[in-house]
């Protein structure tokens, strides 16, 4: 039986899509983390200022290259 | 999160301290714990509940097919008093608090995602209390967790539990509380779940738990994350470009000064006055007009001999022109001299007879005032002689005078008859000398300054006049021969005219040029100026700006990709529990030919299809706990959650063949851990030992014994 794969279907659904310039650096490392990151604070409620720091640091670090 | 070790002291029926040795985890294990109803089952699953949740909820059926749900206490003084109580009973061991220990504590051992965890839960009696606790009131909690050699822990108030514990937040992130009962299934809570499902289609609370469980949230939160991410980029973003406003209002200004500036230079075009030319125009204009004038002064040079004349020529009529503008006066003067030059004759006789008559008019003058005088007093004397009396005012004078003496009169007489001989003796000199005034001046016009000399000096000024007028006319006239004879004298003025107009238009191109010139450094100096200012400001805010955008247009696709991630993920979610319920439930139950499929709807409630492929109705409880349990076994294979499944007495209405073929299926296919716990009749020991054991699918067994007596209490003993 199949079982659905969270960073497969994101994966299938950028190469369906076109990567913007600014993110054009952009590799599967990079999603692994940032998938990885958003299952970490899946279930956090409340504040959710670690999850948007640790965020914005991967996507500062993207756009940098 | 796989368990490793479940300690329990003064646990509801478990008193004094028991613990839960689950062995080697590297593996899916499975584990069953065998017991009589009511000996201690449930509470060791309330065990991890309570410590992992702070909550363990009870669930009675009230027979009218509601389900009544309540949360246990930690205490419940009536309830230990032997007074009827809840269904939802008390934690604290009833042993324990009748010994005055009010003390119970789990303690959990786990291993999530390879680091070690131990979460320690105590619960204990507020020191300040001398007696016993009645209530939770009465209950403090000290909840600590070792991550790894990490320790945090603090003590809270029983009753603020979950607001109070910092440990709380990191077990939610491992697992939260709505999503445990896909885990924790329960006899009583399977009803419940089965409500749920086919109870109706439009669930809040269920579409929300399963959604976590197949780990939506991974994307719908951080999609809210995302978007206000995005919002506040933007803000930020509009924030700057609000900032750099100034900087826009520079670039325009920049623009305006730039067109200017081509206007200046390449000229301008305007309705009224039509083509102006700019600083290029009118360079190559000022040019034009130099190489033309340059050109015709050349042909002028060519003419050289003609300009020499026509200077000459000029000169001389000027000259000519001044002195035939004089000479009508001296002609004049010259005339009228000549017409008095007889006067020079009678000079010396005029002048002598003026001085002689300028002698007597003055001595007439002197003579009438004499004889004046004399006019206005002798009637005077006259009058007082012909008068005896002064009583009548003299007619003279006006004034009353004395009389005469006889001598006075008599010598009156005489100077009045004096006074009559000077009289006459005045008008007798005066007929002499009387008009010679106005012989005089009668004389004065004959009267002449000229000299013999001046006449013949004026005479030979005219004649000099007179030829030098005729020498110019004569130089003129040359001029004009020779001019004549040059030719080519029309072309030369023409030329002389063209340079004159040319030279005019030069000035006031060179006039409108240097404007130009001098706007245009204006302009260049005000350009440096705001193109200074724009470096300054766009050193700084462009680059802000343009990151600001670049995170926006990322924001904005990671925004989509989560949003078209999500609509895919959730539809192969939903295509894999359609295709996991299907097959366990044609699998579990007793008549499979009669269904063909079971699909989920949008808000994650089941759909049975019959053999026909219509949809068809579940009617038999037995089967929608079945379908239940199917569902709840296809979240888990969807799920990215790993946790034990623990089966407490599942599928209470359900027959005990399809149990038994559950029960099969899991021990055979073990999640990460999987732990069973069911009364004799649903699980037999005996025949899961040798079934599951003795074939290696089962790691351990325990059973739980129950000590009855005033130390009542229940204990693990290891089967296996």
């Amino acid at each position: 039986m199949t079982k659905p794969d969270l960073k497969r279907t994101i994966a299938q659904v950028i190469a369906d899509n076109e990567l913007p310039e600014s993110l054009k650096h952009f590799s599967m490392e990079d999603l692994i983390k940032i998938v990885n990151l958003c299952q970490e604070h899946r279930f956090k409620k409340g504040d959710r200022s670690v999850f948007t720091k640790k965020f914005e640091t991967e996507l500062d670090n993207i756009l940098k290259r | 999160m796989k368990i490793t070790a479940l300690v329990m002291k003064n646990w509801c029926s478990f008193l004094g301290e028991h613990r839960l040795d689950f062995g080697i985890i590297d593996n899916p294990t499975s584990y069953a714990i065998f017991g009589q109803i009511g000996k201690g089952k449930s509470s060791t699953v309330a065990a991890l509940e309570w410590s992992l949740f702070g909550q363990v909820m009870d669930t009675i059926d009230d027979g009218d097919d509601q389900i009544l749900r309540r949360s246990r206490p930690l205490i419940d003084s009536e309830f230990y008093n032997g007074k009827r109580s809840s269904f939802a009973l008390p934690l604290l061991s009833d042993a324990s608090f009748r010994k005055g220990e009010y003390h119970a504590e789990v303690v959990v051992e786990f291993n999530h995602q390879g680091q070690n965890y131990v979460l320690s839960k105590s619960a204990y009696r507020d020191a300040s209390l001398d007696g016993p606790p009645s209530s939770d009131r009465d209950m403090k909690i000290m909840m600590s967790l070792d991550i790894g050699g990490t320790i945090i822990k603090n003590e809270v108030n029983a009753v603020d539990y979950r607001s109070e514990s910092i440990v709380q937040p990191h077990l939610d992130e491992i697992i939260p509380q709505d999503v445990s009962r896909f885990f924790f299934v329960k006899g009583d809570a399977i009803r419940e779940f089965t409500g749920l499902i086919f109870g109706s289609d439009n669930n809040p609370k269920l579409m929300n738990d399963v959604n976590s469980v197949v780990g939506l949230p991974a994307l719908t939160r951080s999609l809210i994350d995302i978007r206000r991410m995005k919002a506040q980029e933007q803000d930020r973003a509009n924030s700057i470009a609000s900032r750099n406003k100034g900087k826009s209002d520079l670039e325009k200004e920049i623009i305006g000064e730039n067109t200017k500036l081509d206007s200046i230079r390449k000229g301008s075009h305007t309705p009224d006055e039509g083509q102006l030319p700019g600083i290029d125009g009118l360079r190559e204009m000022k040019l034009d007009l130099e190489d033309s004038i340059g050109n015709l002064e050349s042909k002028l040079k060519q003419l050289d001999e003609v300009k020499n004349l026509l200077s000459k020529r000029e000169a001389y009529t000027e000259q000519l022109d001044s002195r035939s503008r004089n000479m009508p006066a001296k002609r004049k003067l010259m005339r009228e001299s000549i017409n008095t030059s007889w006067k020079i004759l009678i000079q010396p006789t005029i002048k002598r007879k003026l001085l002689k008559l300028e002698i007597d008019a003055n001595k007439e003058i002197e003579i009438v005032d004499k004889i004046s005088e004399i006019e206005r007093f002798l009637p005077h004397d006259k009058e007082r002689i012909s008068h005896s009396d002064g009583s009548v005012p003299c007619p003279v004078c006006d004034k009353k005078r004395d009389a005469l003496t006889t001598k006075k009169k008599s010598e009156l007489v005489k100077k009045i008859s004096a006074t009559e001989d000077k009289l006459f003796d005045l008008n007798y000199d005066l007929e002499s000398v009387k008009g010679s005034q106005q012989k005089k001046n009668m004389l004065m016009t004959f009267r002449s300054d000229l000299s013999p000399g001046s006449i013949s000096a004026l005479e030979d000024s005219v004649t000099r006049e007179l030829e030098d007028i005729e020498e110019l006319e004569g130089y003129i006239s040359a001029c004009n021969d020779a001019l004549t004879e040059a030719g080519d004298i029309d072309e030369f003025n023409q030329i002389k005219d063209q340079i004159t107009g040319l030279r005019n238009e030069y000035v006031l191109i060179s006039n409108d040029l240097k404007w130009h010139e001098s706007r245009e450094l204006e302009i260049l100096e005000r350009l440096q100026l705001l193109r200074g200012r724009l470096q300054r400001r766009g050193g700084v805010q462009g680059d802000e700006l343009k990151k600001s955008q670049e995170k926006i247009q990322a924001l904005d696709w990671f925004e989509t990709i989560w949003n078209e991630s999500l609509d895919r993920y959730r539809e192969n979610i939903r295509s894999s529990i359609d295709e996991v319920c299907t097959k366990m439930f044609l699998k579990w139950v007793d008549s499979p030919e009669k269904y063909s499929k079971i699909k989920t709807s949008q808000n994650w409630g089941l759909d049975v299809y019959g053999a026909d492929n219509n949809w068809a109705p579940l009617a038999n409880p037995g089967h929608r706990q079945l379908l239940s349990i199917c569902f709840i076994e296809a979240l888990r294979h969807c799920s990215e959650i790993e946790f034990p499944m623990i089966f407490d007495n599942p599928g209470a209405a359900v027959d005990k063949e399809t149990i038994d073929s559950i029960l099969e299926y899991y021990f055979l296919n073990p999640p990460s851990q999987f732990l069973a716990l069911s009364h004799t009749g649903a699980m037999r020991e005996d025949e899961i030992i040798s079934k599951f054991y003795d074939t290696g699918k089962l790691s351990r067994a325990w059973r739980i014994n129950f000590e009855s007596g005033s130390n009542r209490h229940s204990k693990f003993e290891k089967v296996r």
